[in-house]
């Protein structure tokens, strides 16, 4: 797969647990360690590219996940960090947000992202 | 609730210090207690107080993290350590003791686990770790205004900070 330019118009998805754990506050907002690395993520915390994949394809299962939605250009205002395209077997859309995502970036992140509707990815 | 009144510094923390030194150590009631099998905790000087409800529903829900799947995030984490789950329970023991409870809580994909508490705009998250480490860190509407590895103070200043903004309140335990 060539390697595409993510433009700051361009959005990434990202998934989130939402059945057991559940990632939701009980005033609707997200956890922003839905933008947590875990160990394996040496090179950059994985997204999906939006224009390559679509919402349903990326959830993998909507009764397990949800889908939060940020543009490059926002991944991009926070300080240090970037996104980049990275294919990978079985997921031409894989992506990821680069650099230190650090306690205080997370939170801007989950800011900065909006929620797809759950009934949008059934 | 006025944002100004939250700013936490070193001095709240030096004044907490000295608080957290004449009051029962919490890290000693923790390390000294012993959970009786369902509804007590006793502290060191052997008063016994019962675990509020919300307190063992929530080391349920930090027990039931042990059987998470692998890759229960959709991206290939593992379950939370052991360590993770007994250094928040302990955590959790703690917090009954102050008659608080959590608003969330919920495994990190680096294998740790979150508890946060929340008043209003602001919130509170203790993060424990593999290592055995732990954090807290604070919010206001979302910004992050501390974040210190956890210690016998500063969870006693992380939590007056949440319930007791401007430092006056009697009794706030």
């Amino acid at each position: 797969m060539e390697i595409v330019t993510i433009g700051n118009e361009d959005y990434l998805l990202r998934r989130f647990p939402l059945g057991r754990p559940n990632y939701i506050r009980q005033d609707g907002s997200v956890s922003s360690f839905a933008y947590c690395p875990d160990k394996e993520d040496t090179d950059g915390l994985s997204v999906d590219l939006e224009k390559l994949t679509n919402p349903k394809k990326t959830v993998v299962d909507p009764n397990v996940f949800g889908l939060l939605k940020i543009s490059a250009g926002n991944v991009r205002s926070v300080p240090e960090l970037d996104c980049n395209h990275n294919p990978i077997s079985g997921n031409d859309a894989h992506s990821l947000i680069t650099g230190n995502i650090t306690k205080g970036k997370r939170s801007k992140l989950v800011d900065l992202s909006e929620r797809i509707p759950q009934s949008e990815l059934f | 609730m006025n944002d100004s009144v939250k700013q936490i510094n070193e001095a709240n923390f030096n004044i907490g210090l000295a608080t957290a030194v004449i009051t029962s150590s919490l890290f000693a009631i923790a390390q000294s207690r012993s959970r009786s099998r369902n509804s007590t905790i006793t502290i060191a000087d052997n008063k016994t107080f019962p675990i509020p409800e919300k307190i063992k529903i929530a080391i349920t829900t930090v027990e039931s993290f042990k059987g998470l799947p692998a890759n229960w995030n959709g991206y290939g984490a593992n379950p939370p350590s052991e360590n993770s789950i007994r250094n928040s329970i302990e955590f959790l023991l703690r917090l009954s003791k102050k008659q608080r409870s959590p608003s969330l809580i919920i495994p990190t994909p680096d294998e740790g686990i979150v508890v946060e508490l929340q008043e209003e705009n602001v919130r509170l998250e203790f993060l424990f770790l593999p290592d055995n480490s732990a954090e807290v860190s604070g919010y206001v509407n979302n910004d992050m205004r501390f974040d210190h590895p956890l210690t016998e103070t500063t969870e006693y200043c992380s939590l007056k900070w949440l319930v007791c903004p401007d430092g006056n309140c009697d009794n706030w335990e």
